[in-house]
């Protein structure tokens, strides 16, 4: 061995044993604050605003008068354009569009808070969203939701599309941890999954009203060790919600799921649907509320090959969909019930969107389609929303939005582009028929 | 790649995936799993503790923001490390400043010098101190993160030979720095 082949392994140990002395960070701490570097406006950008005006410092370093007299003197303009118009706005500017809007959160090139914008089902008429970050729309599409993280805990903000300002509820009492929800159909409603006062990492089922009332638990925390819920999905009918259980390896900070349940939302009429493992990813109802498209496996609980499964509620049926020759994931049935969609990646490869008709034979294969970051069914059940990243360099990023048609045949249709990231999956706007 | 990169591929992908639609709970496992290990690469690029905790927070702060644009979820970890090597020196030339802590008093005293030849970490400290960000971050992510050449010239913008004969001379100075006095 030469001198230098000595010393290069010599300086090779030095180094590890000089990085051991790197500092300690606290992990939760690390993550809530790069969040917040991240860009997540609170109550959007008049309730900032608001914070910034009346937040309890004293007077002279938190309170700026100049700011509270440029606030008054657009309320005063608002009031004179309102009367001189002869009316006051109530429809939301949310509703338009024929099919619905499609709203999104942004992260701009350039380290710029992110921004919440909608546009119509063509992709035209793009304006800015005054609601938190990554909104949603209620199934019916009368009601936007968005989770705001205060001092005083994660508060749900429900904004109804006929107008008003947006019903507040109160949903955890920490804003350190995210909180995973979902929406009754019609909006008035929601489940969540709140952390119990012994164990922040177990969490139980609530469901409450949305107008700040208080919820009620319907499941309690799963009793085994380092098991948790997640994955909570409200059927269509409204009167199911199903909810998934996970277990944490310790060993490697994953998790896999060991049972799905569906419990009524008044907590009545809990069941298992399956205890097939599986890993973390979402459960998706079919239209007509009696079945579950999910994730598992056909090898055991450690089995990295998973494969997509439709199951009654009933627990009867259960049936693969798709072969592990490719990894599924994100499975999404069609507003119509007549196809399913996911994305699939092979070892190493970018996700493909990819398509399977419900009413062909099970041993079809499912059509692929282009490469896709997330994606979205449309309300009529035709098309899919889908977007592509382009890294333009190391600090710029180019989205390209694009819908395709569900049997995946014609070309993307560019519906916008985007200088940065879509930084959630988008919600699309249902409207009557 | 050393242990220091490996993952179970299939469990952290998942993870990825989510922390990328924003689910800040799978964002915190991210953090759980590899701030240590940048937090390691970044010290030596840093060489003091204020200016590490800067660096991998505001290494996550981007990891956040661009999670949606990593192609492959399997392969975070050195996505991570190579963010974490780049604002680390980022930050230090902004500072335009030398590590100047003092860490002989955090050494174990058998380790200052090693009697089975190997080197000592105040010595190791003070030949790193003359070195640039760029020629730390290469020892880092060439002999803490286990990159190879390839990784590195990902990661920095330099070719892959440029790399390899970067880091021999690299070699060759600390050989005569820290041998040779």
């Amino acid at each position: 061995m030469t001198d230098e082949t000595m010393f290069e392994r010599r300086l090779a140990n030095a180094l590890g044993r000089f990085a051991l002395l790197a500092p300690p960070m606290d992990d939760e701490l690390v993550a809530v604050t790069a969040i917040e570097l991240g860009g997540r406006p609170k109550l959007g950008r008049l309730g900032q605003l608001a914070e910034t005006l009346f937040a309890p410092r004293p007077w002279g370093r938190g309170m700026r008068p100049g700011y509270l007299l440029v606030f008054l003197a657009l309320l005063l303009a608002a009031i004179v354009v309102a009367t001189v118009g002869g009316f006051v706005r109530r429809e939301s500017p949310l509703v338009t569009g024929r099919n619905g809007s499609i709203v999104y959160s942004v992260g701009p090139n350039g380290h710029q808070a992110v921004q919440n914008v909608a546009i119509d089902a063509d992709g035209q008429g793009l304006h800015q969203v005054d609601a938190g970050r990554c909104p949603v729309y209620s199934h019916d599409g009368n009601a936007l939701a968005w989770l705001s993280y205060e001092d005083a805990g994660a508060f749900l903000l429900v904004a109804d599309m006929g107008g008003g300002g947006p019903r507040k509820s109160l949903l955890v009492e920490s804003a350190q941890r995210s909180v995973a929800f979902d929406l009754s159909p019609d909006g008035s409603r929601v489940a969540w999954l709140r952390p119990t006062s012994q164990d922040p990492t177990a969490t139980e089922l609530f469901v409450g009203p949305t107008d700040g009332s208080a919820g009620t638990r319907i499941a309690a925390a799963p009793s085994g060790p380092g098991e948790s819920y997640g994955s909570l999905s409200w059927s269509p009918d409204g009167r199911s919600i199903v909810f998934a259980t996970y277990r944490r390896d310790t060993a490697t900070g994953g998790s896999r799921r060991t049972a799905i349940e569906v419990v009524g939302v008044d907590g009545s009429d809990r069941r298992s649907v399956t205890t097939r493992p599986g890993p973390e990813d979402v459960l998706s109802w079919s239209p007509d509320s009696r079945s579950i498209a999910y994730l598992g496996s056909t090898d055991g609980v450690d089995s990295s090959t998973d494969d997509v499964f439709v199951i009654g509620i009933d627990g009867m049926g259960d049936h693969r969909l798709t072969t592990s020759s490719s990894t599924p994931r994100a499975p999404a049935w069609s507003p119509d019930g007549g196809y399913l969609a996911f994305l699939v990646s092979g070892d190493g490869q970018t996700a493909r969107l990819a398509t399977l008709p419900l009413a062909a034979p099970t041993s079809a294969p499912p059509v692929s389609g282009p490469s896709s970051e997330w994606f979205i069914w449309s309300p009529d059940g035709s098309e899919l929303l889908s977007a592509q990243v382009l890294a333009v360099d190391a600090e710029t990023n180019r989205t390209n939005l694009f819908s395709i048609d569900r049997e995946l045949r014609g070309p993307p249709v560019t519906r916008q582009v985007v200088d940065g990231l879509i930084v959630c999956t988008p919600s699309w706007q249902r409207l009557r028929p | 790649m050393t242990g220091l990169l490996m993952q179970e591929a299939p469990r952290l992908a998942s993870t990825v995936r989510l922390a990328a639609e924003g689910d800040e709970a799978a964002f915190t496992r991210l953090v759980v799993l590899h701030r240590e290990s940048m937090a390691r690469v970044a010290f030596v690029i840093c060489g003091d503790a204020e200016a590490t905790r800067d660096a991998v927070q505001s290494a996550w702060s981007i990891a956040w923001r661009r999670l949606p644009t990593l192609r492959d979820p399997e392969r975070v970890g050195p996505w991570l490390l190579g963010i974490a090597a780049n604002e680390a020196r980022h930050l230090v030339r902004a500072r335009r400043r030398r590590p100047v802590v003092d860490i002989s008093e955090t050494i174990e005293p058998d380790e200052r010098t090693d009697p089975a030849g190997l080197i000592g970490l105040v010595d190791l400290q003070r030949a790193l101190a003359d070195l640039t960000p760029d020629d730390r971050r290469l020892l880092a992510l060439r002999y803490v993160a286990g990159f190879d050449s390839t990784e590195i010239a990902r990661h920095t913008g330099l070719s892959a030979s440029g790399v390899r004969s970067r880091l021999a001379r690299l070699i060759e100075r600390l050989r005569t720095d820290i041998d040779h006095d």
